[in-house]
């Protein structure tokens, strides 16, 4: 593998747990979220 | 750093679908972290794309041909600056830019409060998302050749331009921000808000969710509403970058003899200006949106219309379907992926727009004919009536090819349909903001009328007493002037209305009504603008010509329209090589009316790589017109320049009346339109008595 192949994996492990990293705590309740940004209910 | 910038791609290619998913899902469940998640994927791709760019950037100032796409446009003989801006001057690399863009453009929005919440991240990966597996599977800048080839084929000499690269750089950036206001659009239709008119408001989008309004009633809306004036400074901002790229591209046209003049009507001239007619309609009619709260439909279907329009539009013109002059080339696989491309994304937004977009004020009640949202409408409508005759046009040979003999419209089919159309909005642009909104009475209105009409009048009796004998150039002065006095008699108006209320004295007076209407103003400068642009052009295209062949030590002479007289004084012929390009100059004195005024060169160029020739005109430009001389080449002046008994040429020599008003024109357009960035309080609104 070429140093460039090292760092794209490398970068893409990286991004892919920047990413996943706010679904840690999809369990717990979402804080209430601003009126405006609630989604419509239709 | 090549390598890397590949594999980015089909990194952000899962990335980019991964996030649509969850945007997805986050807006129809209302789940924080899965938005938060489609947020992150946005930036990632915004990263990994970048990356891409830069390998390609890379690629090119490395002379790395064995990547076919280089090799396609560069060679060792390159200058450094044509180098990078070879990244977009085919079709892979340019679509690769408008990815990164998009990407960057997406990476603002989301990150913004309420804006980076749900349909609209959603609309916004999904268009990255396409492009990615355009860049993958389609048009791959990255492809590689079987061999490593010694040097690169090169680009089109026109391409070797730095207006050619500013023009296709402005106008693809320009198109490609249209996706701000296209996902905006998707987002207000999908989340169905259909409580109010606005597009904007409809999808709870505005410059943070703590300062989106509450919803008025139609009637009360002010320019002041958030998400409105968001997408009418995304347009405007689209708007800028596309008439930047058409200007920038005319002053190469005007530069480059193959091209006649500045302006051609050739397919991929008009592909842009129907693109940039209808923003501008849209500017226009977005303003009676902001104002009276109608036309919120007719604006969502335009929103909508223009970014698969500017996607599609500029790969068909210059894909060799239509007949097009225009150096950059779009292969097959382009007018395949992204017309295919395009046509998904703009069915998706018919049919989304049929299924949900009702709701909405149409004006009608209450409003008068004599009014500003009146006035606005026509001028919207007339400009879209502009672009779909000049698409119309263009596509002609296309469309009649499919059922019979292909019928192609030349220059004098534009010309004379849109001219008289153009004469319209122009005497327009002087009425419109004379008219006041809701409705004015006939004797206030031909008051407000008298001294413009009464200036413009004058103006062409003057002209015609001058000798000036051409109804179009002298109705367009006319009209100049007519806007003009319209804009004089508005702004004393504006100012003694100032100095009524505050006591104010009348400089005090207008730089305060200046600042507190810079958008204003800026709309009235970029007015100004193309009125004047207008102009150059209408007299520029009236000039003379002469043809002569000449010995050094040989004079020719050109006479003005307005009975000046040019001496051209041929000096002698030089030849030069640099970079791989053979150069034969030949130098002038330029003497008017007895006086010496200029030295000008005219080049003519013999490239290696590719091998073409081309010449370039030698310029002499004054604000009342410019005389341009070209050598149009004997095989004895080619290559054997320096030998004195050698240098008899051919020459061309033109004068161009006024050309600088195009210039000009041009600059002040843009400067109005970067004024107009300005968002406008309601307050300064309220102060004018307006509201």
């Amino acid at each position: 593998m070429t140093a460039s192949e090292w760092v794209a994996g490398l970068l893409a492990v990286a991004l892919v747990a920047w990413v996943l990293r706010p679904l840690r705590g999809m369990n717990e309740p979402d804080p209430a979220p601003p009126e405006e940004d609630l989604p419509d209910p239709r | 750093m090549i390598r890397l910038g590949e594999l980015a791609l089909w990194i952000a290619l899962p990335l980019a679908i991964w996030g649509t998913t969850l945007a997805v899902l986050g807006a129809r469940w209302g789940r924080e972290p899965l938005l938060r998640s489609a947020e992150r994927s946005v930036h990632a791709v915004l990263l990994l794309s970048g990356l891409a760019l830069v390998g390609l950037g890379v690629a090119f100032w490395t002379d790395a041909f064995p990547l076919r796409y280089v090799s396609d446009h560069s060679n060792r003989e390159m200058e450094p600056l044509y180098k990078l801006t070879g990244v977009w001057a085919g079709d892979r690399g340019l679509l690769l830019l408008r990815t990164a863009v998009l990407a960057f453009v997406a990476s603002l929005v989301v990150r913004r409060d309420g804006v980076g919440r749900g349909w609209a991240m959603a609309t916004l990966l999904a268009l990255l998302s396409g492009g990615l597996l355009l860049h993958l599977f389609v048009l791959s800048p990255f492809d590689r050749l079987a061999f490593n080839p010694a040097d690169g084929r090169g680009p089109m000499p026109a391409l070797r331009d730095g207006w050619m690269a500013l023009h296709t750089g402005a106008v693809h950036l320009g198109a490609t921000l249209f996706a701000v206001p296209f996902a905006l659009g998707v987002g207000a239709l999908v989340a169905g808000r259909s409580e109010s008119s606005s597009v904007a408001s409809r999808a709870g989008y505005g410059g943070g969710s703590s300062e989106v309004e509450p919803v008025r009633e139609a009637g009360e809306r002010s320019t002041h509403s958030p998400g409105l004036e968001d997408i009418r400074r995304w347009v405007l901002a689209g708007w800028l970058l596309v008439g930047a790229g058409i200007l920038a591209g005319m002053r190469r046209a005007y530069g480059d003899p193959a091209s006649g003049g500045f302006w051609g009507w050739d397919p991929a001239e008009v592909a842009v200006l129907v693109l940039w007619l209808v923003a501008t309609a849209l500017l226009h009619t977005l303003r009676i949106e902001a104002r009276t709260g109608s036309l919120a439909r007719w604006n969502l279907a335009l929103v909508l219309l223009l970014f698969p329009l500017g996607l599609v539009a500029p790969v068909l013109a210059g894909s060799g379907l239509l007949e097009s002059a225009h150096p950059l080339r779009f292969g097959a696989g382009a007018l395949r992926g992204v017309v295919g491309f395009g046509v998904v994304i703009g069915v998706g937004a018919v049919l989304l727009f049929t299924a949900r977009g009702g709701g909405g004020r149409e004006p009608g009640a209450g409003v008068g004919w004599r009014s500003r949202e009146a006035a606005l409408l026509a001028g919207g409508l007339l400009l879209l009536g502009m672009g779909a005759i000049a698409g119309w046009g263009s596509l002609a040979p296309l469309l009649t090819g499919g059922i019979g003999e292909a019928v192609t419209v030349g220059p004098a089919f534009f010309e004379l349909v849109l001219l008289p159309l153009g004469l319209v909005v122009l005497a327009g642009m002087g009425i419109a903001p004379l008219l006041r909104w809701g409705r004015m009475s006939g004797r206030a209105l031909a008051r407000a009328l008298l001294l413009p009409v009464a200036v413009a009048g004058v103006t062409g009796l003057g002209l015609v007493e001058l000798g000036m004998q051409d109804g179009w150039a002298l109705g367009v002065v006319a009209l100049f002037a007519f806007l003009l006095a319209a804009q004089a008699v508005l702004g004393w108006r504006e100012v003694r209305g100032r100095m009524g209320r505050t006591g104010e004295g009348a400089l005090h007076a207008t730089l305060g009504e200046f600042g507190s209407g810079v958008r204003r103003c800026g709309g009235r400068l970029a007015h100004l603008g193309l009125a004047l642009l207008v102009v150059g052009a209408a007299l520029s295209s009236r000039g003379t010509m002469v043809r002569a062949t000449l010995d050094p030590g040989d004079a020719m002479e050109i006479t003005t329209p307005t009975g000046g007289v040019y001496t051209l004084n041929y000096l002698g012929m030089s030849t030069a090589s640099r970079g791989g390009i053979w150069q034969v100059i030949a130098s002038f004195r330029v003497v008017r009316d007895g006086v010496e005024v200029a030295f000008i060169d005219t080049e003519r160029r013999m490239h290696a790589i590719p091998p073409r020739t081309t010449s370039s005109w030698g310029l002499h430009r004054t604000a009342v017109g410019d005389v341009r001389i070209l050598m149009e080449g004997t095989d004895e002046a080619m290559g054997l320049g320096n030998d004195p008994d050698l240098q008899r040429a051919d020459f061309h020599v033109e004068y161009r009346p006024f050309m600088a008003g195009v210039g000009y024109g041009g600059i002040l357009l843009l400067l109005g339109g970067l004024l107009a960035f300005r968002r406008e309080d309601a307050v300064d609104v309220v102060e004018r008595g307006e509201a």
